[in-house]
């Protein structure tokens, strides 16, 4: 092999170490970045802002239960009030069949 | 040789750089990973912290708002049923003046007297009444005594005692006034109230929303062979026997019955209140969007029946309304025993 193949043969060589070395310390780079957005995520701020964020979420669901709740009752009371006198009238009637029998 | 080479060099150098990509490939995956269940740790931490706080306003809220209205609702429960208990003493008060026939008032009174010798278990009474029952046993005593022995065999010394101001009925003492049998009017109502209480606030629908569809659930899943009947708008239903009932919650609203029969599904909205336009349009919108594409018929139950208004929306929808009268009629048909 002649002196030039042999030097293009290393060079290649050296190459290739290199892209590799570069790759492995780019992947670090980026596992390093990934622990510090971990350390982030975690963090006590973090946890809290998401907290309160779902903390809102929450109440407006609670919102809407206790307005479905009140609609639910409202019919209760829109019967408690229309109660008519033939009603109590009819319920008077079997009462008193109750009584007398 | 030196062609070939740098084929070998391009070659190795190509497969250097696919591994290098793969290097950066599975740092990507594992920064993904890292990242992930970070955001997932992170997300559950803050949703058990977040329960904590909103189960806690839930109870608070709930607790306050169900204790405020129960409250409410257990005052106009006593005043309709005072009411109803003044009605039934009025009612009766007018039966003994007009001497209905289906009262026999003085036949009751020998009644209560006769059990009154039998609930104290003495020869000699002390009976107080209102003047008008009272003068009616003076001037019966002798034929009272005699129905009373020659059905119990009890022979009983009758006395007049105090007049009491009370709408009818008696109060029966024996002679040391130790015993004393109380049947007045006012006392007896309460007692049948009482007694017939379940009944009345079925009948009365004085139930609660959840209490009074499962009622309708119970009755519906009773129904063993079809069944047609008029509904309150003029509109004929038939009511099959259900293979299998459901009922549906969205966004939008509610049905609180689907019933399955072989063909045919009944949608059923069903409220102890009124019919009112609001309820109505709900109740299209969740039948619409659920229930497109089956065979499908409408109704809307509204114990406490309709405005006026509401009845040509129905119309306009194809709507069955059945009120307190039509679930009575179903009921009856049906045999639930539910309502009657």
């Amino acid at each position: 092999m002649s002196i030039a193949l042999a030097m293009r043969l290393a060079m290649a060589e050296k190459k290739a170490g290199e892209i590799i070395e570069k790759a492995k310390a780019e992947a670090q780079k980026i596992i390093n970045n990934a622990r510090t957005m971990e350390k982030e995520i975690l963090s006590e701020d973090y946890i809290k802002k998401l907290t309160e964020s779902l903390i809102e979420k929450y109440r407006q669901e609670l919102a809407s239960e206790v307005s479905k709740l009140e609609l639910k009752l409202d019919e209760e009371f829109e019967r408690l009030m229309s109660i008519s006198d033939e009603e109590l009238n009819e319920i008077a009637e079997m009462l008193i069949k109750a009584i007398f029998k | 040789m030196s062609d070939e080479l740098e084929l070998f060099i391009r070659d190795i150098l190509g497969k250097v750089e696919e591994e290098a990509r793969e290097i950066l490939e599975k740092a990507h995956k594992e920064a993904d990973g890292i990242i992930k269940a970070a955001e997932e740790k992170a997300r559950a931490e803050a949703e058990r912290r977040a329960r904590e706080v909103i189960d806690m306003e839930r109870r608070r809220i709930l607790d306050t708002e169900i204790r405020r209205i129960k409250g409410e609702k257990a005052v106009l429960k006593d005043k309709i049923l005072n009411n109803l208990q003044g009605k039934i003493l009025k009612l009766i008060e007018e039966k003994i003046q007009e001497r209905t026939k289906d009262v026999d008032y003085y036949g009751f009174l020998y009644k209560l007297v006769r059990e009154a010798v039998l609930e104290l278990g003495e020869n000699e009474i002390v009976v107080s009444a209102n003047t008008r029952d009272l003068e009616f046993i003076k001037s019966r005593n002798d034929d009272i005594r005699r129905k009373i022995r020659e059905e119990i065999g009890i022979d009983v010394n009758l006395e007049l005692g105090e007049k009491i101001n009370v709408i009818g009925g008696i109060i029966v003492r024996n002679k040391s006034g130790d015993k004393v049998f109380n049947a007045v009017l006012d006392t007896l109502v309460k007692r049948v109230i009482s007694r017939n209480i379940k009944r009345i606030v079925r009948r009365l629908g004085l139930i609660s929303q959840n209490r009074f569809v499962r009622l309708l659930y119970t009755m519906f899943s009773k129904i063993s062979d079809n069944i047609e009947i008029e509904a309150s708008n003029g509109k004929k239903v038939l009511l099959h026997p259900c293979k299998n009932i459901y009922s549906l919650t969205t966004e939008s609203g509610r049905i609180d019955l689907i019933c399955e029969a072989d063909n045919i599904e009944t949608a059923i909205y069903a409220t102890i209140g009124k019919a009112t336009s609001r309820k109505i349009e709900e109740f299209i919108n969740v039948v619409s969007s659920k229930l497109a594409g089956k065979e499908y018929q409408k109704i809307f139950i509204a114990f406490s029946g309709s405005d006026e208004e509401v009845k040509e929306l129905l119309h306009e929808h194809d709507i069955a309304l059945l009120t307190r009268k039509e679930l009575f009629n179903i009921d009856r048909q049906v045999g639930s025993k539910i309502f009657e």
